[in-house]
């Protein structure tokens, strides 16, 4: 990151201001850069104030961004759609979650209490062009009001954890029957809670010769997760990760796989962060840059 | 408030509170799990008196693994923070190596995709005019 002195103190204060005044959703850094050397990151305090209980995190390599939309069309994404239903009061209901983008997840809820639910998915407007089938994780959770787990049940799914990877082949469905019970002394289920990932599908010879990749890791209390951006050409982040350690000051390492001197080997990348409670409502986050390279 | 000092404070605590998985070793193998997130943490930590920390690694791809598989290792502890990465787990030859000066350190292992892969440590604290010291390396995340 190689901004200039005098605009430094203005950046650090900017970015304070936008922390706080982005509360409903991910925040942004801006775009960064990271010098040539090999081996240099930049490091970011990212605080997450209490009652926050994870992070989220992912990043973007946006160095052949510029080049990159200016020569070529931004081809359409692929996409999965999810419909959540639920027959209440002999009419059903259902709660749609649309144009699921890769690297990105939807989370909703629909409020049918106890009994059967169905979880369908699609891929209505996706991009045909892109043939390779899509990469997806489900999550599920039954809760009361008071937003405790209380008894789900689906076969082939655990509750509370993204599933295994599956696939879907463009203009494939798949189908979920879920259930959610009473719980013996927590009570009557409120809700159900879903979250579908598009996961990425990588170039299989993305990272071939060992080109540059940015990557992040995000470490606090002796736990750390990492995520790489593996294409610097296009407008997808890498996969989000979360690290679950409370509130409190995370440490974020941004840098590259660099190994050859002879390549110019700086990057620009931009991060988003999102700081949550334990019914992912978002918490208050402040970003402070700590190495600058 | 000073970050890496707190990290390197954490580090020593849990050398104190972990006993039984302390080993003393020049090199340390470890594994990491299929999920493209998967981070091993280490803690390397000095005997009194020394003044600098020796580390590169070595990776390789169990069969089935992607072949582009890279693993990379992001140093805490100096001066500044560093990666350090195998440009290729398919051959012997190691990361890039460096000295750093800390008397400790905390290792983040990582990589760039899905899949699984191994990898060995190879480190050792040293004094000032480079003769090795007493080390002691922790696991404190195995992923």
């Amino acid at each position: 990151m190689k901004q200039q002195r005098g605009h430094v103190f203005l950046s650090l204060v900017t970015m304070a201001l936008i922390s706080h005044a982005q509360l409903s959703g991910a925040e942004n850094s801006g775009t960064q850069s990271l010098g040539n050397k090999i081996g240099i990151v930049d490091t970011y305090t990212i605080t997450c104030q209490a009652p926050s209980t994870h992070l989220d995190f992912k990043l973007r390599d946006t160095t052949d961004q510029v080049n990159t939309n200016a020569t070529l069309p931004k081809p359409a994404p692929q996409l999965i759609n999810a419909h959540l239903s639920k027959t209440i009061n002999k009419k059903k209901v259902t709660v749609d979650a649309l144009d699921i983008i890769p690297n990105d997840a939807k989370e909703f809820t629909l409020n049918g209490g106890n009994g059967a639910y169905q979880l369908k998915l699609d891929t209505l407007n996706t991009n045909l062009q892109l043939l390779t089938a899509q990469n997806y994780t489900v999550q599920y959770r039954c809760l009361n009001s008071n937003g405790v787990d209380t008894t789900p049940s689906a076969g082939g799914l655990k509750t509370g954890i993204d599933s295994a990877i599956k696939t879907l082949k463009n203009k494939a469905t798949a189908t979920f029957n879920l259930s959610c019970a009473k719980h013996k002394t927590l009570g009557n289920t409120d809700k159900i809670y879903i979250k579908i990932t598009n996961k990425l599908v990588i170039p299989a010879n993305a990272s071939k010769n060992n080109v540059a990749v940015l990557s992040g890791q995000i470490y606090k209390d002796q736990t750390a997760i990492n995520t790489t951006d593996l294409v610097s050409t296009d407008d997808n982040f890498s996969e989000k990760v979360t690290l679950n350690a409370q509130s409190g000051n995370y440490l974020a390492i941004i840098g590259t796989s660099a190994t050859d001197n002879t390549k110019n080997n700086a990057k620009t990348y931009v991060f988003e962060y999102h700081c949550l409670d334990n019914l992912n409502t978002s918490k208050p986050a402040t970003l402070l840059p700590l190495e600058n390279n | 408030m000073n970050v890496m000092k707190k990290i390197q404070q954490l580090a020593l605590l849990s050398v104190i509170l972990l006993p039984s998985l302390t080993v003393v070793a020049h090199e340390q193998s470890g594994t990491l799990g299929d999920a493209a997130s998967a981070t091993d943490i280490y803690t390397i930590v000095c005997e009194a008196g020394s003044s600098q920390v020796y580390f590169d690694f070595y990776s390789s791809l169990p069969k089935g693994s992607p072949t582009d598989l890279v693993l990379s290792a992001q140093v805490l502890g100096g001066k500044n923070t560093l990666t350090m990465t195998d440009p290729n787990s398919s051959d012997k030859l190691p990361s890039r190596g460096d000295e750093i000066q800390s008397d400790g350190l905390i290792v983040l292992v990582n990589k760039n995709k899905t899949g699984k892969a191994n990898f060995a440590l190879d480190y050792h604290c040293q004094s000032a005019s480079g003769d090795h010291t007493g080390t002691e390396i922790t696991q404190i995340q195995n992923q």
